[in-house]
């Protein structure tokens, strides 16, 4: 979402995150041991009172933070009333183990979690299609209704709130009842959840849910017609968002054991936010970061030598009579959120995906491919000429299944009939009806504005048709979603370039892949055997597309920083990695010299080999009659000629429909 | 205790009805004041200013300052005295709130769009500037409620379908609606709203025409923010109070009414500001006052959901992403 061209830089983060990029793996896992070592044993170390602020506010901060960079800096969606899953958990805890409920605080850990997923759910539910600030305003409310409710509700205590919500029984060397209270235990109770929410979330992050977040960040309506189910996956991002933010609830209610209306203000949400979007968007060590500095400095500036003078400087400067600087938290997060957007909106640890940018924009080295991929197998076939590469590699063939399926049923693969598209008065398509064969290159074009695109639309389920037929195999397409449209075979590039621009170039294809796979978040959260297999192959698949459309050396690449020809190569292979029966090409060789022209129509008629059929529209005729077989030609909404393409070449109709010659004209 | 639950009431709606109306249309008006400010921001910038609903709480504090620290008034006005004290009040909030757009738009928002950020980052922003102005009210004027002066004695002005109708709901009503009109004829008419209706459809082509876009969008955040002042004084003149974060419930309800009206749409602001007003005056008859704040994001959600262009459409800007 967030995008960071020409931007300064912070001088010390981003060369560690290069550092770091560039270490071997178990030099990478004996860190994070060494770390995980420290974080253990310094809390023992510390007073009894920075135990408790470790625990609230920097760990539970942390916790919600992470639960919140599911859902914003993931996924893209802007929640703002993230605390309401945080309120969700700690009234739930507290009313299924004070009044009534009679579970002691071990038992409830699940059905927090359980209850505050399922207000997510019912946020979500209804909530998901708004997008961008229409979503941030209703979560927003969503996050005051909680709190109104609260406050007014017999049953939730209202304003007095809950007490005497019971602390978790004790566990071997973890005694959560002492008296007076010892909050280092609590500390690893916090902890612990934190590194389940790590593990929990990375590996959804590694997973196709996490790619389906990524593509619908990146482009929603793109990750669609890519086959990526967006509301699915986007209630399961709220889904795991409020969960994690359950959690929170339980973890807080159990340690102070009272919650009122007042322990879950809206500002809390900003904070979170704030601790999310200084850190790094999508970055798990910058929500740690940025948990922390939210958290913990107020707190350190409020105990330690310098801070009186920073206190009345404050003090000075708004006239203010605040006589504890953590009263200044939310001025001063405030002030670091508007600069750091100046600036910095990037956050000060950037996710990987962006420290890969870094890195590879100041030339130290490539981020090699992504895990998984040999390094050997990636080694450049192509040659390059200027920035695009002119050479198909003749020799890679697709995968077998990818044949099998395309060959499987009847002739007629695609056909429409009596297609009309209709916006207000304006009849875009009129009556149009064309059926495309199988194993056929099929071509559509039209002077501009002549319904091409609208009728790409159509069939991938952008529109709706006013009236009409659309069939794949004798099966209809119209009012399909358009994912379901992808996953019954229909795949799209479009007339702009519309690759997920922040992604990888193979994660740009797997999203294609995904598509015909059906692991989903239990399944990758839990790594089960299905969903290795299908990141196994989709990957394994994903090289070889790389291969055969010709950029194989662009694995580990951002789409976005690739050259002009090579995203146009990358588009086309997304959509073969959904296996399409019938692939859709809007203009693939606009912007190309000739010799790219020549090329692609050599990467198109490969296509064709192997078996798939293609619908081409394309305004450049030397690539239309070259590689087509037949020709369709629309003109203001309507088909008027259908032919070989010497048929075309010579049709009255077109040549006037082209040239503009007035057929009644004398 | 009696039951705060939630129960429906519909003799409290029936009783009433008159009242409550006059009562919604009195602050609905202001709803529509600080709407415009959403309005004409998305119209022309296609950004949410959620940052608006703290310039129309400076507009409050505003009044509430120049009340105590400017003209010391300890006691209600009436005749010319009150006539000019109001004026001068108005134009202080109108000021105030003005002026802290102006350098909103210019310290916070203006290097962003340089940078043509995408809109998370512009509404991170606003957040921030949320924060930072939400807590310089607390930190100046502490964090409870504070009841400034009276300005004038709240009588009855006339009787209407049986109803009472106090001075200063006629006061509120009236001045919001001419300050609307007023605006909605300089958009209309003048040049400068000629350059903001070109800038609202089409930024870059109004530039190559020679419409100096930073200037437009200027312009559009004043406007705004004298509306917003406008409307905090109404605010203060209505409710005789002010808090540090008085203005996030009028600003969301605000933007609802944009919403309902059709953001972008200078009318649609007006209509739908009265309408969310007066709708929630009823919901609160019906389901009693403590719920009236869930009514209005209510209101929100289904608007979104059923028809998020709102009543009368996007007329100053393009169609919603």
């Amino acid at each position: 979402m967030i995008r960071n061209l020409h931007l300064p830089r912070l001088s010390i983060v981003d060369p560690v995150a290069r550092l770091w990029l560039g270490l071997p793996r178990w030099a990478k896992v004996l860190l994070q041991l060494a770390l995980l070592a420290f974080v253990i044993w310094y809390p023992s170390t510390l007073e009894p009172k920075w135990q408790s602020v470790l625990f609230f506010p920097v760990g539970v901060y942390i916790l919600l933070g992470l639960g919140l960079n599911v859902v914003v800096g993931l996924s893209g969606m802007l929640d703002l009333g993230y605390v309401a899953f945080f309120a969700v958990g700690a009234y739930a805890t507290a009313k299924l183990t004070v009044d009534g409920g009679g579970l002691t605080a071990w038992e409830c850990v699940v059905l927090a979690i359980i209850i505050a997923m399922a207000a997510g759910v019912m946020l979500g539910g209804p909530t998901l299609r708004l997008r961008g600030d229409y979503l941030a305003i209703v979560t927003l409310g969503f996050g005051e209704i909680v709190r109104i409710v609260a406050q007014n509700s017999e049953s939730l205590g209202q304003a007095r709130g809950i007490i005497n919500i019971p602390h978790p029984s004790d566990l071997p060397l973890l005694k959560f009842n002492e008296r007076p209270l010892d909050p280092l235990p609590y500390v690893y109770l916090v902890l612990g959840a934190i590194l389940v929410a790590i593990f929990m979330i990375g590996r959804l992050q590694r997973s196709r849910v996490g790619r389906s977040w990524a593509a619908i960040r990146e482009d929603e309506d793109a990750a669609e017609l890519m086959g990526v189910p967006t509301f699915n996956m986007k209630l399961w991002s709220f889904a795991i968002g409020a969960s994690t933010g359950g959690l929170g609830g339980w973890i807080y209610a159990t340690k102070v054991q009272f919650i009122n209306p007042d322990t879950f203000p809206l500002n809390l949400s900003f904070l979170v936010l704030a601790a999310v979007v200084l850190g790094g968007l999508g970055s798990t060590a910058g929500v740690i970061a940025g948990a922390f500095a939210v958290g913990f400095i107020p707190e350190y500036l409020r105990e330690f030598a310098g801070g009186d003078e920073v206190l009345r400087f404050l003090n000075r400067v708004t006239g203010g009579e605040a006589n504890n600087i953590t009263e200044y938290r939310f001025f001063l997060f405030g002030i670091a959120l508007i600069i750091m957007m100046i600036f910095r909106p990037q956050g000060l640890i950037p996710s990987r995906q962006r420290a890969a940018e870094l890195a590879e924009a100041t030339g130290e080295g490539s981020m090699g491919a992504v895990a998984g991929v040999d390094e050997a197998d990636v080694v450049a076939t192509a040659t390059e000429v200027g920035t695009a590469t002119l050479e198909v590699p003749t020799d890679v063939e697709l995968p077998d299944d990818f044949i099998t399926r395309a060959t499987e049923t009847s002739e007629e693969v695609l056909r429409l009939d009596g297609l009309t598209m209709q916006f207000g008065g304006v009849v875009a398509l009129n009556d149009v009806s064309m059926s495309v064969h199988r194993g056929e290159i099929f071509g559509i074009i039209g002077p501009n504005g002549a319904g091409k695109t609208t009728l790409f639309n159509c069939i991938t389920g952008v529109f709706r048709p006013t009236s009409g037929a659309i069939e794949l195999e004798g099966r209809s397409l119209v009012g399909r979603k358009p994912h379901k449209i992808t996953e019954a075979g229909v795949a799209r590039t479009f007339q702009n370039i519309r690759l997920f621009p922040n992604m990888t170039a193979i994660d740009n294809i797997m999203v294609g892949t995904d598509a015909r796979h059906t692991t989903s978040a239990p399944g990758a959260v839990m790594g089960l055997p299905k969903h290795g297999r299908e990141e196994r192959l989709g990957r394994a698949e994903a090289v070889r597309l790389l291969e055969f459309v010709g950029i194989p050396h662009r694995a580990g690449e951002v789409a976005r920083n690739l050259p002009y020809g090579d995203q146009r190569r990358l588009e086309i292979a997304r959509a073969i990695a959904t296996q399409p029966k019938i692939l859709l090409l809007d203009e693939p060789a606009a912007g190309f010299n000739p010799a790219e022209k020549q090329a692609l129509v050599e990467l198109i008629r490969q296509i064709c080999r192997a078996g798939l059929t293609v619908v081409l529209i394309e305004h450049d005729m030397e690539v239309v009659m070259e590689v087509c077989h037949r020709i369709a030609v629309l003109d203001f909404g309507e088909k008027i000629a259908e032919g070989l393409p010497e048929e075309i070449q010579t049709d009255e109709r077109v040549i006037q429909a082209y040239l503009g010659v007035d057929a009644d004209a004398p | 205790m009696s039951s705060r639950e939630l129960a429906i009431n519909f003799s409290a709606l029936v009783d009433d009805f008159w009242a409550h109306t006059i009562d919604g249309l009195a602050v609905g008006s202001i709803y529509a004041l600080i709407a415009l400010g959403y309005t004409l921001v998305y119209g022309v910038l296609r950004l949410i200013n959620f940052a608006h609903s703290e310039i129309f709480a400076l507009g409050i504090y505003a009044s509430a300052f120049a009340i105590h620290g400017m003209l010391d008034i300890t006691e209600p006005r009436a005749g010319l005295s009150l006539v000019l004290t109001l004026l001068a009040l108005l134009i202080t909030s109108m000021a105030a709130s003005g002026i802290a757009a102006l350098v909103m738009e210019r310290v916070a928002y203006r290097p962003l769009r340089r940078r043509n950020a995408p809109r998370l980052t512009a509404l991170i922003t606003a957040i921030g500037i949320s924060l930072v102005v939400q807590e310089f009210l607390a930190l100046r004027y502490g964090r409870s409620r504070l009841n400034p002066q009276r300005l004038f004695e709240k009588e009855s002005l006339f009787t209407f379908l049986g109803e009472e109708v106090s001075n200063d709901k006629v006061l509120v009503f009236v001045a919001a609606i001419v300050l609307m009109i007023g605006l909605d004829q300089f958009v209309r008419r003048s040049r400068l709203g000629r350059g903001i209706r070109a800038t609202a459809q089409d930024a870059e082509t109004a530039q190559l025409m020679g419409v100096d876009i930073d200037r437009v969008v200027m312009l559009t955040f004043l406007l705004g923010g004298l509306l917003a002042g406008a409307a905090g004084f109404f605010f203060l003149i209505f409710y005789e109070a002010a808090r540090f974060n008085i203005g996030f419930l009028p600003g969301i309800k605000a933007f609802t009414a944009a919403v309902l009206g059709g953001i972008g749409n200078i009318r649609g602001a007006l209509l739908g500001g009265l309408l969310l007003g007066i709708m929630e005056k009823y919901g609160a008859a019906l389901f009693g006052g403590q719920w009236t704040d869930v009514f209005a994001f209510m209101v929100l959600v289904l608007v979104l959901l059923v028809r998020p262009s709102g009543l009368l459409g996007e007329s100053l800007g393009r169609t919603r992403a």
